[in-house]
């Protein structure tokens, strides 16, 4: 770290080697075995590997290095590889398996010390030791014994059972889990973690995804150029971009002694013009570049909500298709093909029947007039018969009428549940927006977006008095000095940049955090279950009753057809009597069949589309089931919001760290007795607090 | 030509020269590895191999088995995205000798054709999950490959004075007693730079002197070794930034490191003044070799190293 050079009263005691070199040194070279007197680099320092131990019976893996600035020496511990055959599982194995079976391992690391510290004894011996993983266990192992040594560990394993002594607090000792470190959160969670000895920092770095599992573990991945990040999102689209990883990037340090802030405060310093000069650059460069990275994350976040809010239309539209089409292909039914629009095929169908029945009509009504003019021989026999089923047929006609204008309003219905009842999917929010969740990520971020350049201003403006405040400092020092040896009086203009106010605006949405989309698609959906069975059911109930009815009066049609006929050819007069005028029954046969001919195909439809009916009914929640997650698809692309999550959650721990950071400040800056100071440090602790606010504005963008 | 024909039955994929180049014996490694990791206290004796017989074999870098079975099926991509990454970055015609699996990648270990010569890697990222190799992503350590090329200048200009050590080491060599690493040692798994079975060259960032050689050479590749040398900056030689790292192994495998012959060699280097100037570190190892991570120094080593270094300013 530059901050540790060329500041004159610096405890190096503190931190013997930066903490965020040990932790990339551990999680990241040591996994590449650098070979005996190699030079590595790391966070711009160099660093040379005075000594190996890699081929150690016990499974050791360790290197020692020192620090080419200071000339600090470090051991450096491996971890194990966790990705083997049963990933997670293995660094949990890992762990447990340290609890009894590797005394000899730590035995080693620990002789490994000794040995290096006595052999560099005449330079300092080691100074500090760190490891990732198992390393971070050996070196828990190494530290408890030797209180002297500062040790470093990321997502360290634990140490076997009675090793660590709860009553101590192993000051020496910093573990950093990450946030999202499957062996340290187990640990946690199963209650071992105080097999860890010495303070625990939760650091921010890492992606919650399993598939990151090996990385969030080392706190490193190799990746392009040897950068740490992911890529988010996809090449071209919105939102795509990267999201930063390495651990150590995320060790919030003193600004003046490097010292890691997580167990509070910084040791004192004196306040002088190189120390407001460091705490200048350090804003200048650290902490713009940080929130820089932070405010690109929310620039991705934004542009993913832009992005959604752009293709409203284009979203509601897609969705409107899918259910029109699940509700067409609900029922493998041709006949219901359409049924989404006014004029279908059910409708034409409808009119077919009315045809077809009109055809039945006619036929009985031919039937009529062959059977009241029988052959002059058989009149004495016959009484006059008439087949009567008007009456029928006008009460079939005026069911299909019925039921055609009830498909209708089924239609109807259908297309009032796409073009409105869809929308009103998305509608809802604060502000009672048609676009709810989209609208009000985007009016959140309005907000952000115009704080984050307040805090930008409010740092830059702060940055420039630290500096002039340490240039009047040292300016002001001087000319006092010269007038009092010259004993004239000299006057001073001071020039320092004013304070301006930096009032960061409340945000009234978003206060569900991410949980607005599970709001919106529960709250939405069940009115749309609930309007939409309202609005269908009783249609699809009604067209069934009558397609009942019709199929019960066809019922009686055809048996009165058959029935009278029956009647008149084999009760009224003797059969054979009929074979003598075969001709007459053969046209009575005929006709009959004729009129039920069209009946029969009637009829067949007729069920078709009662059994249509009866399934889309019991089918309908079915339908509802399976068009939910288009909807939530459609109310925020899931991997968008997903994504805005992961950028909001790189950004709040950047904001968190800067937090912690000004925390620092204000705190070295507070209780001096120079006004200058007091100034600053009010000015530093409003900063502080609008990292505050707009910190607690980006974490509700986040899912948790 | 031997390694030419390596290079084509590697990129010809047959499974036998795989296996020298990683896939098969990295595997069997592994599961050595493996198992080692398992029961965490494995003997360690079967990693261990004799210099003269190690060739890189075995060699395995962590979170690499995965990364390692896909890389094998990508290889003539791999090697192909290597030779054009070296060529448009750094203008340099490569070799490409190896690819090991490594975390959330691959190495792919290289060696440059002719002057200046010498050895790095550079890495591919491996998607695991899609078992992807995405060679467009390829990239390489910049200080490591940075300090490679230097190290190679500073033996191209430096010729002379290089001459007269990798003499004396050779004769050295050549009297039986100690030896150095293999030549398919430093092509596989070197890596480190400037390498030969004697030394590797390491330089600090803060090593000055060389750098309007790096520039010159990187503007013009065809740059007159001549003119190269001009351009050094004698003034900015900080003895310090400048490390050759001599390692010499037994040549018996009983032998373990003879003092004798550690004290004539730290007492000749001592003396030897018209070697190049620089920091100069030395260990003597018995005949073994750490398979895995292709370290010879071990603890019964003799070292002279930080902060006892031999200086020659």
């Amino acid at each position: 770290m530059d901050t540790l050079k060329g500041s004159p009263n610096i405890n190096t005691d503190i931190a013997a080697n930066n903490d965020k070199d040990l932790v990339e040194l551990a999680g990241l070279h040591a996994y590449t075995y650098p070979l005996f007197e190699s030079v590595l680099q790391v966070n711009n320092t160099d660093y040379t590997v005075i000594d190996t131990r890699y081929e150690d019976p016990t499974g050791l893996d360790a290197m020692t290095v020192v620090n080419m600035e200071t000339e600090e020496i470090s051991i450096i511990y491996v971890g194990t590889d966790a990705s083997g055959k049963y990933g997670n599982k293995d660094i949990l194995t890992d762990a447990q398996l340290l609890s009894d079976l590797t005394p000899a391992q730590l035995a080693a690391a620990r002789s490994y010390y000794t040995e290096m510290n006595q052999k560099f004894n005449q330079v300092g011996g080691v100074k500090s030791i760190a490891g990732n993983s198992l390393g971070g266990g050996l070196v828990g192992a190494v530290a408890v014994e030797n209180p002297e040594v500062n040790a470093v560990t990321l997502n360290p394993a634990l140490l076997p059972e009675g090793m660590v002594d709860p009553n101590q607090t192993y000051d020496n000792i910093t573990n950093y889990f990450s946030s999202y470190d499957v062996l340290t959160q187990t640990l946690i969670a199963l209650d071992l973690h105080g097999r860890i000895p010495g303070k625990q920092y939760e650091i921010f770095n890492g992606i919650p995804e399993f598939s990151k599992l090996a990385t969030n573990h080392t706190g490193y991945l190799r990746n392009e150029d040897g950068t740490q990040f992911y890529v988010i999102g996809e090449v071209g689209k919105p939102g795509y971009g990267k999201i930063y990883v390495d651990a150590d990037a995320h060790i919030v340090s003193s600004i003046w002694t490097g010292v890691p802030l997580y167990g509070g405060h910084s040791e004192r310093i004196e306040i002088n013009k190189e120390n407001l000069d460091l705490l200048a650059s350090s804003l200048q460069n650290h902490v713009t570049e940080r929130l820089n990275l932070a405010h690109e994350y929310l620039g991705n976040s934004v542009a993913i909500v832009d992005d959604e809010a752009n293709r409203y239309y284009e979203r509601l539209s897609r969705l409107q298709k899918i259910f029109e089409e699940m509700f067409e292909n609900l029922i493998s039914e041709p006949l219901f093909m359409g049924i989404t629009s006014i004029s279908n095929r059910l409708t034409a169908e409808i009119d077919h029947l009315v045809s077809l029945l009109n055809v039945a009509e006619s036929h009985a009504k031919s039937l009529n007039y062959i059977l009241n003019s029988p052959p002059a021989e058989l009149l004495e026999h016959i009484f006059r018969t008439n087949v009567s089923v008007e009456s029928i047929f006008n009460e079939i006609r005026s069911f299909l009428y019925d039921l055609k204008a009830d498909v209708q309003d089924l239609s109807k219905s259908l297309i009032r549940i796409i073009s409105n009842k869809i929308p009103e999917l998305f509608e809802g929010g604060k502000e009672l927006w048609y676009d709810a969740v989209v609208s009000e990520l985007k009016a959140h971020y309005g907000i952000v977006n115009n704080n984050r350049d307040k805090l930008l201003s409010h740092i830059s403006e702060y940055q420039k008095q630290v500096q002039d405040v340490a240039a009047n400092f040292h300016d002001r020092d001087l000319s006092l000095g010269q007038s009092i040896r010259s004993k004239s009086s000299h006057s001073n203009s001071i020039s320092v940049q004013g304070t301006n106010t930096y009032k960061l605006e409340d945000s009234p949405y978003m206060e569900l955090r991410m949980k607005i989309k599970e709001f919106q698609m529960d709250t939405a959906y069940t009115a749309f279950t609930r309007s939409t069975h309202a609005l269908l059911l009783p249609l699809l109930h009604k067209a069934w009753v009558i397609t009942l009815n019709i199929e019960n009066a066809l019922e009686l049609l055809s048996s009165t057809i058959k029935g009278a006929t029956k009647f008149a050819l084999d009760y009224t007069i003797p059969g054979k009597l009929f074979g003598l005028f075969s001709d007459f029954d053969d046209k009575i046969r005929n006709s009959v069949n004729n009129a039920l001919e069209p009946l029969d195909e009637f009829a067949g439809t007729i069920e078709g589309i009662r059994k249509g009916l009866d399934r889309l009914m019991a089918e309908y929640p079915t339908l509802l089931e399976n068009f939910r997650p288009y909807v939530e698809t459609a109310i925020f692309n899931n991997s968008g919001y997903y994504n805005v999550h992961l950028y909001n959650l790189a950004s709040i721990a950047i904001l968190r760290e800067m937090e912690m950071l000004f925390d620092d400040v204000v705190y070295q800056l507070g209780h001096h007795k120079a006004e200058a100071i007091e100034a600053l440090c009010e000015v530093s602790k409003k900063v502080k607090g609008n990292m505050g606010i707009l910190y607690e504005q980006v974490d509700r963008g986040t899912i948790n | 030509m031997h390694k030419k024909t390596k290079i084509l039955l590697c990129s010809v994929g047959i499974s036998l020269m795989l296996g020298g180049c990683s896939g098969m014996n990295s595997a069997n490694n592994n599961q050595k590895s493996e198992k080692s990791k398992e029961t965490q206290a494995a003997p360690s004796e079967e990693s261990l191999i004799s210099v003269q017989d190690y060739t890189g074999e075995g060699y395995a870098l962590p979170y690499g088995k995965e990364t390692d079975k896909i890389a094998d099926e990508s290889l003539d991509e791999i090697e192909e995205a290597a030779i054009k990454f070296f060529k448009e970055k750094y203008k340099t015609d490569v070799t490409v000798h190896n690819v090991v699996g490594a975390k959330d990648g691959a190495t792919v270990f290289v060696e440059s054709k002719g002057e200046p010569h010498f050895y790095t890697y550079a890495v591919v990222p491996i998607d695991e999950l899609e078992k992807k190799v995405m060679t467009e992503k390829i990239w390489a350590d910049e200080f490591q490959v940075e300090n490679a090329i230097k190290g190679g200048l500073y033996h191209m200009i430096f010729n002379e004075e290089f001459k007269q050590l990798d003499d004396y080491l050779e004769t050295l060599a050549a009297e039986g007693q100690v030896t150095g690493k293999t030549k398919d040692t430093l092509q596989n798994v070197g890596g480190h730079g400037y390498m030969t079975p004697y030394y590797f060259i390491a330089l600090t960032s803060k090593e000055e002197a060389i750098k309007p050689v790096y520039d010159l050479y990187i503007s013009n590749p065809d740059e007159s070794t001549e003119n190269l040398r001009n351009v050094y900056d004698e003034g900015a030689f900080n003895p310090e930034n400048f490390k050759i790292n001599i390692q010499l192994f037994m040549a018996e495998k009983q032998a373990e490191p003879s003092e004798e012959i550690f004290n004539q060699v730290t007492k000749e280097l001592e003396e030897m003044d018209s070697i190049p100037k620089g920091t100069y570190s030395f260990a003597l190892n018995d005949n073994f070799i750490d398979k895995q991570s292709s370290e010879g120094a071990k603890d019964n080593s003799l070292k002279r190293g930080f902060p006892d270094y031999i200086i020659k300013e």
